[in-house]
């Protein structure tokens, strides 16, 4: 909230309130002015010999567009005013509140005499379309959003050029008015998950919404959840196999990223390279990846309850090197296994802030020094480096980075309780975990889908691959109106 | 915060907090047993004998061997608690070995204490040391530094080539209570500076009673039907002019057991046997190559296994030591009533034994 100390209202109730005093005011240059007061950045170019002023930001205007369409076509031109402004790029507008907004969107307005005219002229900063940093593959389009929803919107439209597919733009952010948009495709998605992610958006009130990723904590069925509820991605082709799946996608102006609802936990676990792959690589891949989360969560934890109370479990010639290793350290195996634990997230966030030239120093820190040292100092033994370090580089297997932050943090309750109860304990702890799953909803469809409720038909899509002429029909999740998407003959 | 989340928290404070760290078992504070010995002592106390692995690498040392004398063995842990550092655990037994002396005297008692403790391994293997089974232990083979591990490995590689049998606590157990068999185990013996498996040991019930030697636990193996592969050396003929060895190996082997009663109700059991080999090694005048003289070799193969098998169970039948389990299948030719209105250790060494058995030579030889 932008509030002072001295001002008894905060902006949005401000903004509230000018709403119903000036629901009529006709625009006129002066409260234009007025509002746009102590805006270096406005540009004013007064015409007395046209009666004409022209309003824009600068920063925000195409400046050929200006020159062409509004200096050339009013000004410079031998055609009477009233009758240049009459030409279809400009628009009458007869509300200030409108004009005002128009001018913030990028747009000139175009006053003469008591009538004011707004034109369509943005060009605000973007970038070039460049391979998205947080989905690559390898084979397939690498093409990923940029922060310009007119671009990420033609990124989509040229994948899917078909009338059904209907993008609905909302706004959210009372100061920031950032442009929502909610897409799907008609006639395969199950019109309640487009009406309740409307309504979601549209219940939003805060004064600024500045990524998806902000937006889709707010739309979230349940905050509490240490699980993320809708899949997000930088990649138009995979938001367009998302929209043909019968999901809503919703991107965000000044975003690169999208989500997709409603989403289940498995999908988190897919990636667009399986598809592109030929689908015994895919299946086996996304094999592995489930393989991953299993490390990620346990192996550290294994190592706790094992060291502290199993050692049954293990065998002969395994046992005497994990005791002569562990024989030298100082700490139970709790202490030992987060100390590591801990400096293996500090290098992480570590290697994440920083530019990758110094990130690979952090490595070579990190990876010879640390975990070299720390076993020679006796501080950890062998084998629980080995073991953080394999679910370290398992969590980065997962290709959602939420899905694996989540994993990562998850995994510290599972090395707790497994100091407390042992194996017990890590099977308790799972069936916490996944009677929590059970209940989550996203966008109030289940989180577990082809798992509870049990749907055996959408297993060809979720632990394996199989090959397109199996995979038939759309996820049992969406709850699609057309099912059948694949008639090809066998 | 609602009131069911409430009580979930505190049950899991409570559950946490109260049960404390008691009955953790931090790994390099324990001392695993490895390989128990028992002895029988001349005072009627028993002897124990253990050994634990050591881990440190500075150490000279490979195993800690702890004794103590006591009438049980968790009696005796006590008393080898007081001479090392570590917490002496049972989750890692491997092999449990016992004397001569104390087999014949039975072993029930002490094979019921390891079968209460349930960190103790169901597949702890029970074996019989020819002698003393703490001596065994103690010794110093210069070769083998840990004579324990230098055991449990000795006998799992004979075991699979079926020169011993792995015979565990779950097995042994199980023969014990079972109707018409009787437990057997292994045996091992000191031979200087290296041990060998040295035949199998029979029981009666829980006691010791005879031996068989070790060119007798195929012979058995193929008796019992378990037997897949392995070398088999026969002397058709010990003469020392004709001497006449064969070497079967990668046999393959099928059991069929047929019981008949006759008037008196003595049983008659008939072994009805295949057995497939190649020939790697044969000292004698027949030609392979030649069908007819090989399907001599194959009769006279069959013929020497015969008198063998015969020779064998008489021997079991002498100390009524039922190993084949030949009772069992007696047990299954008759009702259960009958079957426990016949006192089977009487009856056993009354049995009619026989075998038909089926050669088949499979290959023997690169050159015709």
């Amino acid at each position: 909230m932008l509030k002072k100390n001295n001002q008894p209202q905060s902006i949005s109730e401000l903004i509230q309130k000018e709403k119903i005093q000036e629901g009529q005011l006709p625009p006129t240059l002066s409260y234009t002015l007025q509002e746009f007061e102590d805006c270096s950045d406005l540009t004013h170019r007064s015409f007395p010999q046209k009666k004409v002023d022209i309003l824009y930001f600068g920063n925000l205007v195409d400046k050929d567009q200006l020159e062409r369409d509004v200096f050339q076509a009013v000004i410079y031109t031998n055609m009477d005013t009233q009758t240049a402004l009459s030409q279809s790029q400009f628009i009458k507008v007869v509300d200030s509140k409108e004009c005002i907004h128009g001018i913030l969107a990028g747009g000139a307005a175009v006053f003469y005499e008591e009538q004011a005219y707004m034109i369509e002229i943005a060009a605000p900063p973007s970038r070039a379309i460049t391979p998205s940093q947080a989905d690559p593959v390898i084979t397939g389009p690498h093409e990923g959003f940029t922060e310009e929803a007119s671009t990420n919107l033609s990124l989509i439209r040229k994948r899917l050029q078909s009338s059904h597919l209907k993008v609905i733009k909302l706004h959210v952010g009372e100061i920031t008015k950032n442009d929502v948009y909610v897409l799907y495709i008609k006639d395969i998605v199950r019109m309640e998950f487009v009406e309740d992610m409307k309504q979601r958006i549209m219940d939003i009130e805060m004064d600024a919404v500045f990524d998806t990723n902000m937006l889709l904590q707010l739309v979230e069925d349940d905050v509490a959840s240490i699980f993320p509820q809708y899949l997000t991605t930088e990649r138009p082709d995979a938001i367009a196999s998302k929209l043909v799946a019968g999901k809503v996608i919703v991107l965000m102006a000044g975003s690169p990223t999208a989500f997709c609802a409603p989403s289940t936990f498995f999908e988190f676990f897919t990636s667009s390279d399986d598809y592109y792959q030929r689908w015994l690589i895919g299946t086996s891949t996304r094999l592995l990846r489930f393989i991953a989360l299993i490390i990620t969560i346990s192996f550290t934890a294994l190592y706790v309850s094992i060291t502290t109370f199993h050692y049954e479990m293990i065998p002969e010639s395994l046992l005497l090197t994990l005791s002569e290793s562990r024989s030298r350290v100082p700490f139970p195996p709790l202490i030992e296994a987060l100390l590591m634990e801990a400096t293996i997230e500090l290098l992480r966030e570590a290697g994440a802030q920083l530019p990758t030239k110094i990130g690979q120093t952090i490595g070579i820190v990190g990876g010879i020094v640390i975990g070299q040292a720390a076993v020679q100092a006796g501080l950890t033994s062998k084998i629980l480096i080995i073991a953080v370090a394999s679910s370290a580089i398992a969590s980065f297997v997962i290709p959602s980075y939420e899905m694996s932050a989540s994993l990562r943090v998850l995994r510290f309750g599972f090395i707790l309780i497994a100091a407390i109860y042992g194996n017990l304990g890590l099977a308790l702890g799972l069936v916490a975990v996944v009677i929590h799953m059970c209940g989550l909803t996203s966008l109030r469809s289940s989180y577990l889908t082809g798992i509870a409720p049990l749907k055996p038909k959408d297993w060809k899509d979720i632990f394996i691959r199989a090959p397109f002429s199996m995979l038939r029909t759309r996820p049992s999740q969406s709850k699609s109106t057309n099912n059948v998407s694949n008639k090809m003959k066998r | 915060m609602t009131n069911k989340s409430f009580i979930i928290i505190l049950l899991f404070l409570l559950a946490t907090l109260t049960s404390g760290c008691r009955d953790q078992r931090i790994m390099e504070k324990l001392g695993f047993t490895h390989t128990v010995a028992y002895d029988l002592l001349p005072n009627g106390k028993t002897a124990f004998t253990l050994t634990l692995p050591k881990a440190d690498k500075n150490s000279e040392a490979h195993q800690e061997t702890l004794t103590a004398v006591s009438d049980s063995y968790k009696d005796a842990t006590i008393i080898m608690g007081r001479q090392t550092h570590f917490n002496l655990v049972n989750g890692q037994m491997r092999n449990v070995l016992f004397g001569t002396a104390l087999a014949k005297q039975g072993l029930w008692n002490h094979l019921n204490a390891l079968n209460r403790d349930p960190v103790v391994s169901p597949l702890a293997k029970i074996t019989i040391a020819s002698g003393n089974a703490g001596d065994i232990l103690k010794k110093d083979y210069k070769e083998h530094p840990k004579p324990g591990k230098y055991i449990d490995l000795l006998l799992d590689k004979q075991a699979k080539n079926f020169a011993s049998y792995r015979i565990t606590l779950f097995s042994f157990s199980r023969d014990y209570y079972d109707d018409g068999i009787d437990p057997i185990a292994p045996t091992i013996k000191d031979n200087g500076d290296t041990l060998e498996t040295f035949g199998l040991a029979l029981f009666q019930d829980d006691k010791y009673v005879t031996k068989l030697p070790p060119k007798d636990t195929i012979l058995f193996a193929f008796l019992t039907g378990t037997f897949r592969k392995g070398n088999w050396n026969m002397y058709l003929s010990e003469k020392l002019k004709k001497k006449e060895l064969v070497v079967l190996n990668y046999l393959n082997s099928t059991k069929k057991v047929q019981v008949t009663h006759d008037q008196t109700g003595t049983p008659h059991i008939l072994y009805d046997l295949t057995l497939k080999g190649t020939v790697v090694d044969y000292t004698g005048p027949l030609n392979l190559s030649i069908d007819a003289e090989r399907h001599e070799l194959e009769k006279k193969i069959g013929d020497h296994v015969r008198a063998e098998a015969k020779r064998m169970v008489a021997h079991m039948q002498k100390y009524k030591a039922d190993s084949l389990g030949i009772g069992k299948h007696v047990r299954n030719s008759m009702s259960y009533s009958q079957w426990k209105k016949m006192n089977w250790r009487e009856e056993y060494p009354k049995v009619v034994f026989d075998c038909k058995i089926k050669v088949t030579i499979m290959e023997y030889g690169t050159f015709r």
